[in-house]
């Protein structure tokens, strides 16, 4: 099958960004801080710096495998099978990733805006947008998140911004939380915060060039670490810790706290909108990724019929959770034990295999559109 | 394909018809019912007494019937754009519900100005109250909070506003005094929770209270805080809420500071120990000082003191205890000169320059110890400071700041540079047939 969509760098950082960065508006700045204390901002930090150590690994191992997606190294580094496990593990972290913020996106909506709406009419709305976004393939979902990134950047400026008057500079002391010894030992775990990173090594095709997928791995890494760390820093600066502790959704909790003058207040409205518009394109994203993967895996011809069975599953799995607190649980055992792995460890071990077998041929691209 | 893709536009259409015409959370804003001001007080048979003021919003519209206009009269007189109901309930969330059985709409908060509590109830502990208020998704975390020295429910029915028709104009107006005047702080739902909740910090509300006076006539000098001639000021009428002496309508007011140590309120602080405060945290944009004349102890002086710069705060363990620096950095236009003398003039005005600097240090000395021998209680947010010599939150938390605030010793510096004289470089004495007054 030839591969006829093609996207810039732009498109591709925008939706990595998403991918990576929706996180933000759900739990990650509490998550950070129960983690560490009011040191969350360092732990990012470092785990920032552990991440560009382990993608500069990644793209020197990268080198012969230029036009090449993680499957189709796969598959020449461990034939058929190490394709289907490697596949597979990638559909089911996509789909269990896809079906966990389903839930979590529409519980948080349920919350904050849509108190008496049942939870499966919040999952409905999402799951429609999903199913529609599939239908109509990537380029569409990478071309919207090119528009709608920079406003929902804009939105979170905004937000960041807003709370000026409430930063007390003395909420970062003592300035190391729970130590340097939870840091180090947090650092390589959390990883998982960059999670869907891995996602550049599945769309390299749609990028062409190795150089294309450095700079847009760079950059992506660059604008994340931004997001993470301004949003753990935002959010202990306003809110002390252990305070801190008690949000369900900080950077919603900022929003509500902007109130300049007598006009400029309730911007959490404006909050709803980006995270809805957030939400949607990183379900979208994830939802059409398992599908492409899982049609890629299986040398299917056609991906559509995928759609509304996969929809049903991500539907169901989203709700077999008997409730938010469970969901967010699942989310942060999962994340913690196995997301740091699949981000960095597995696209490590398939290129350290691929290179030490030296399979490497002429013509990766080709392969890679087959 | 073109009668797929009309089946298809009519069924995106038809399933639109129901999305747009709202979903399972509309209702109509007519449907509900405003609560611009909650006060509790300690219950009669239950718990808690929870009253609700609702807006009226027809009757602000139109100003009430007598509610608003007119001004400077002595007896006070009901509120009619404010709707209030009192409820006796185990908790304020029940109270609020038990509410939705008397009144016809559904109850919002979305719109809760302030939330008053009675000083009964909050020298009893309102920490979890306002914990829990504070986490309420209607409920905006810069809600102001109030302690009132009358009951809650008096000092909300004492709210008749007579330059706004809008009650809950009044009360966002009301709730940014401390910018202008600064004898009241900007105390939160948000604030108060991060603060009683703080290893290093302790938590204020503002002072509020239904004044006593009726007519001019019943003016007196408060005699329990209230003292002049003592030192060379005039500012030693301490007024707190409810003691300033006026007579008019609006029976309400804010001034000072009630101060907790953790959920419980301790005491009390004054207007000017507030202005203080205020100084100390850096929160302070301008006031007016008035001093006694330093050549002339019948006249004063009344300089406006503003914030040059942010407080400078530096810390230190001595033998164990902790000995805290002060530096305050402000600058003063000179508003009034009550004597003839040309304090306009560079050597003159430095000689005012220190005797205000002598009198801030004296007062916020005063005011610091005050809260460390007497009330025990951090409400400076010193500890925040203190938190920055310990690496990690395990030192900090076993350090037990709060435990060695009573032992702390301060160190006052204050630095006032007067960069204007007003309107006038020069004073000229009034002159009569027994010559130049004032020289």
């Amino acid at each position: 099958m030839k591969n006829e969509t093609v996207f810039g760098r732009w498109e591709a950082n925008c939706l990595l960004i998403i991918l990576i960065g929706a996180k933000i508006f759900l739990n990650f700045p509490r998550v950070i801080e129960e983690i560490v204390g009011n040191a969350g901002w360092i732990l990012v930090l470092v785990t920032t710096v552990l991440a560009f150590i382990l993608f500069y690994i990644i793209t020197r191992l990268y080198e012969p495998f230029e036009g090449m997606d993680l499957i189709d190294i796969a598959d020449r580094a461990m034939g058929s099978a190490g394709k289907l496990i490697v596949g597979g593990v990638l559909i089911a972290y996509l789909i269990f990733t896809a079906s966990i913020m389903l839930r979590e996106f529409g519980e948080d909506m349920k919350t904050i805006s849509f108190a008496m709406s049942p939870i499966s009419f919040m999952l409905i709305l999402f799951i429609a947008g999903m199913i529609a976004a599939a239908y109509f393939g990537l380029e569409p979902i990478v071309r919207i998140a090119a528009i709608l990134t920079p406003v929902i950047v804009a939105g979170y400026l905004i937000i960041i911004l807003g709370v000026i008057p409430y930063y007390r500079f003395n909420n970062l002391y003592p300035l190391l939380g729970h130590g340097v010894d939870a840091i180090a030992a947090n650092s390589i775990p959390q990883l998982s915060m960059f999670s869907l990173f891995e996602m550049l090594f599945l769309i390299t095709p749609y990028i062409k060039t190795n150089k294309n997928m450095k700079r847009v791995g760079y950059s992506v890494l660059g604008a994340s670490c931004f997001a993470l760390i301004t949003s753990t820093l935002v959010y202990a600066l306003v809110y002390p810790y252990p305070v801190a502790l008690e949000n369900f959704l900080p950077i919603y909790q900022l929003a509500r706290l902007i109130n300049i003058g007598r006009f400029f207040q309730r911007i959490e409205s404006m909050f709803v909108f980006i995270w809805a518009a957030g939400a949607l394109l990183h379900l979208s994203a994830t939802f059409y990724l398992a599908i492409h993967l899982f049609a890629k895996i299986f040398r299917l011809k056609y991906q559509k019929p995928l759609i509304i069975p996969f929809a049903i599953l991500v539907f169901n799995i989203s709700l077999l959770p008997p409730s938010l607190m469970e969901t967010i649980k699942l989310e942060t055992q999962f994340s913690k034990n196995y997301f740091a792995f699949i981000s960095f460890g597995l696209p490590i071990m398939v290129l350290l295999i691929a290179r030490i077998r030296k399979r490497t041929v002429k013509g990766a691209v080709e392969c890679s559109e087959r | 394909m073109k009668g797929r893709r009309v089946l298809g536009f009519l069924l995106l259409t038809f399933f639109l018809i129901f999305m747009l015409s709202g979903c399972y959370d509309s209702i109509e804003v007519d449907d509900l019912a405003y609560v611009i001001a909650i006060g509790v007080d300690k219950g009669t048979v239950d718990m808690v007494k929870v009253t609700l003021q609702f807006a009226l919003p027809l009757a602000m519209g139109t100003g009430g019937e007598g509610g608003g206009g007119g001004g400077g009269g002595g007896e006070s007189e009901e509120n009619k754009t404010v709707y209030n109901l009192t409820i006796d309930a185990p908790s304020i969330l029940t109270g609020i519900s038990m509410a939705n059985n008397i009144v016809s709409k559904q109850i919002n908060l979305s719109h809760t100005k302030i939330i008053v509590f009675s000083e009964e109830m909050a020298r009893e502990g309102i920490g979890n109250y306002i914990v829990r208020l504070s986490s309420m998704r209607q409920l905006r975390p810069n809600t102001a909070v109030y302690v009132t020295r009358s009951s809650a429910e008096e000092f909300l029915k004492a709210v008749t506003p007579q330059l706004s028709t809008n009650t809950a104009k009044y009360y966002e107006q009301g709730v940014l005094v401390h910018e202008r005047i600064g004898a009241t702080a900007n105390t939160q739902l948000h604030s108060f929770s991060a603060a009683s909740r703080s290893l290093g910090a302790q938590p204020v509300v503002t002072l509020a209270g239904i004044n006593r006076y009726e007519t001019s006539a019943d003016f007196k000098i408060p005699k329990d805080d209230a003292s002049m001639g003592e030192d060379n000021n005039i500012n030693h009428l301490e007024y707190k809420a409810g003691e300033i002496p006026r007579a008019a309508k609006n029976k309400a007011e804010v001034r000072g500071l009630a101060v907790f140590r953790g959920g419980k309120m301790i005491g009390e602080l004054s207007g000017l120990e507030t202005i203080f405060y205020m100084m100390v945290t850096g929160e302070l944009r301008y006031n007016n000082i008035t001093l006694q004349d330093p050549h002339d102890s019948n006249n004063y002086v009344v300089l406006n003191v503003k914030k040059s710069r942010n407080p400078v705060h530096s810390v230190e363990i001595v033998d164990g205890k902790p000995l805290i620096g002060v530096k305050i950095l402000l600058e003063a236009d000179i508003s009034a000169i009550g004597s003839e003398m040309d304090y306009q003039e560079p050597e003159k005005a430095s000689i005012l320059e220190k005797e205000c600097e002598k009198y801030i240090k004296r007062e916020i000395e005063s005011l610091l110890y005050k809260t460390s021998k007497e009330f025990n209680t951090d409400i400076f947010g010193f500890g925040n400071k203190i938190a920055g010599k310990f690496a990690t939150w395990e030192e900090w938390e076993k350090f037990g700041w709060l435990q060695k605030y009573k032992d702390t010793s301060f160190s006052v510096e204050v630095d006032l540079v007067i960069r204007r004289p007003g309107l006038t470089v020069k004073s000229i004495p009034i002159i009569s047939s027994e010559g130049a007054e004032g020289k």
